[in-house]
């Protein structure tokens, strides 16, 4: 659970360095890996405690009588966590791929939308237009979830808690060979198709906007998307991209850890 | 006594025998029909706020319920509704009067552009004046209304050429217009978007002779792009819920409805390929009692409903009706599942490989 083993802990190590708790999905990975990397460098800046939540709570959650449910284990766990690190911030890595697995093969019968806040981007010609306030209902129920995770961060902890945005979608998936790193995936793509990467940033952008309104209306912070690692059309730089269509690499991790110094820095000052 | 004209006729001319006689749940005033509707026939709908009782038997009933405009099978079916897909045939929303349907159709098919184009919502949202609530907050983007009406306007123009039948029900004579164009809105500016100005928006109370030959020109331009469309023509048993008219609106009420009834008749008798089904007369019929109309006295009880549809069914139907046809439709949603069933497992894998 604690990153800082005791064999690779620096030799200089302050006297106290922060505690922060990174909860949530597969995207707490790159962040690790970075603190790893610092660990090395012996550049370490605060103690990055990483609760992964899968497999260890899965399901994370299930449907009772119509309602979502969070896994009853998840709670006591966080609670436990920052009860022993009392972390100075809280950090919920929790948006996975939503954007993702809607986006990555052609659907039967194609989709698009208008971003609200690009109404100029173009719409695929062959799909059929649905409504954003439609798409955003919709998939606002699919993280349901997610919901319930940041209410529950926010019993077991007074510290500011930040909600880590998914990276941003990569725009050329031919440059990452590795696929999917799903057959599931890799299948539906060889079927219908890699859907236009458009619409895999719409729906980033839409998911972006679910997850944010979720965090403010609970209390809790969205993190800014690193701007070194968004081109100039949106899509990630080609640099922080992993072996997979979806994951970002260490250095994107990196480009977090620095905004987690200086949310530290800025309650230091506070 | 001798014979005379009435002699003869059958029952369903007389009063005592065919509505004072019977139960109330079984007074029959169809008597015939002028053609049946095979279950394989796309039937399509629009009209008032009755219409979407009879849209919703309709798709319930086993008939061919032409949607030309549907929900993505990625939606659940609650929201789909709640953003009016299936309501009706393409997503109009309600058509209140003959003239609404009579632009809709000129508007789809690029004959006819309304000077008043667009109502601003809150920020940068869009309302459209010819159907204000077919969204909960309007259009997202000036860019989603342009686009999505170019798509409801082709969902309009493939309903009116592939129907088989169009069952449409008459529902108002009052409107709210374009002082400028006489574009109909479906709803007083201001009340569900746009801002009421009397200068620019005026109030009109069609006659019959105008209700008519908007209807007239509806059959002739839809028979001019699909012959074989049949039509069945109703009249909304349901009253008016307010008036502009200076007067009561039970006086008012009493003379849409009878203004549409004229109208239908007229037309009825006019088109062969056009039929009259009494949904108004079943309904408020003193058979009934008033039995059929709900404690506010205007919203139509499920009996009522039912009442008019099994004789829609008696005597338009009659065939045995075919399987919902759900097959092709879900191959999305099924790939939806797998795909969120994928989403899942791709995190757990991917969570496994890079540790």
């Amino acid at each position: 659970m604690v990153d800082i083993e005791p064999s690779q802990m620096p030799t200089k190590v302050p006297p106290a360095i922060p505690a922060v708790l990174l909860f949530g999905l597969s995207h707490v990975v790159a962040l690790r890996q970075a603190q790893a990397d610092r660990n090395h460098r012996r550049a370490v800046t605060f103690n990055l405690v990483v609760e992964e939540l899968l497999p260890k709570f899965n399901p994370l959650g299930r449907r009772e009588q119509g309602r979502q449910v969070l896994n009853e284990a998840i709670e006591p766990e966080l609670r436990r966590i920052v009860e022993e690190i009392e972390p100075q911030i809280i950090i919920a890595a929790l948006w996975a791929d939503q954007h993702f697995f809607m986006s990555t093969a052609n659907l039967p019968r194609r989709l698009d939308f208008v971003l609200p806040a690009e109404p100029d981007l173009a719409l695929d010609p062959a799909a059929e237009l649905v409504p954003y306030d439609l798409m955003r209902e919709q998939f606002r129920l699919h993280c349901g979830y997610l919901e319930l995770m940041v209410e529950a961060a926010r019993r077991v902890a007074r510290a500011p808690l930040h909600l880590l945005p998914a990276p941003p979608p990569v725009a050329d998936f031919g440059a990452i060979p590795g696929g999917s790193s799903n057959k599931h995936m890799d299948r539906l793509v060889a079927e219908h198709g890699v859907a236009p990467a458009l619409l895999r940033y719409k729906f980033w952008r839409l998911i972006s906007d679910i997850y944010n309104q979720m965090a403010a209306a609970r209390g809790a912070k969205s993190l800014p998307v690193p701007p070194e690692c968004l081109a100039p059309d949106g899509f990630r730089r080609a640099e922080y991209n992993s072996t997979d269509w979806i994951h970002a690499n260490p250095q994107y991790g990196e480009l977090v850890l620095k905004q987690i110094d200086a949310l530290l820095a800025q309650k230091a000052e506070s | 006594m001798s014979p005379h004209a009435y002699s003869d006729l059958p029952d369903h001319c007389f009063w005592r025998e065919s509505i004072a006689g019977p139960a109330p749940q079984d007074v029959d005033p169809v008597v015939s029909s002028k053609f049946r509707i095979h279950p394989s026939d796309r039937v399509a709908t629009a009209g008032s706020c009755f219409a979407q009782h009879i849209a919703r038997k309709l798709a319930a009933s086993g008939f061919n319920y032409f949607v030309t405009e549907t929900a993505h099978p990625i939606f659940e079916a609650a929201l789909a509704e709640a953003f009016n897909y299936g309501v009706y045939t393409a997503r109009y929303g309600n058509v209140y009067t003959a003239r609404q349907l009579r632009q809709l159709l000129q508007r789809a098919y690029g004959l006819y552009l309304p000077e008043e184009d667009a109502w601003k919502g809150e920020g940068a949202r869009v309302i459209d004046p010819y159907r204000p609530q077919i969204q909960p907050k309007g259009f997202a983007s000036a860019a989603e209304f342009a686009a999505d009406r170019k798509q409801h306007f082709a969902a309009v123009r493939l309903a009116v050429e592939r129907m088989d039948v169009f069952v449409f029900t008459l529902g108002l004579t009052e409107a709210w217009v374009s002082a400028r164009d006489g574009t109909v809105f479906p709803l007083c500016p201001g009340v569900a978007g746009g801002e009421f100005d009397p200068a620019r928006h005026k109030f009109r109370n069609f006659d019959v002779g105008e209700v008519a030959a908007d209807l007239a020109w509806t059959l002739d331009f839809i028979a001019s792009k699909n012959p074989r469309a049949r039509t069945i023509l109703t009249v909304s048993p349901v009253p008016l819920a307010a008036t502009a008219e200076n007067r009561s609106v039970l006086v008012s009420t009493t003379y849409s409805k009878s203004v549409l009834r004229v109208a239908a008749e007229q037309i009825a008798r006019q088109f062969p390929q056009v039929a009259y089904f009494p949904s108004y007369e079943i309904v408020t019929g003193a058979h009934a009692r008033g039995g059929y109309f709900a404690a506010d006295l205007r919203s139509v009880t499920q009996a009522g409903v039912d009442h008019v549809m099994r004789l829609f069914m008696q005597h338009y139907g009659g065939e045995a009706p075919a399987p919902a046809a759900a097959a092709v439709a879900d191959a999305s949603r099924e790939m939806l599942d797998e795909m969120q069933e994928v989403s899942r497992v791709v995190c757990e894998e991917e969570m496994l490989g890079r540790r």
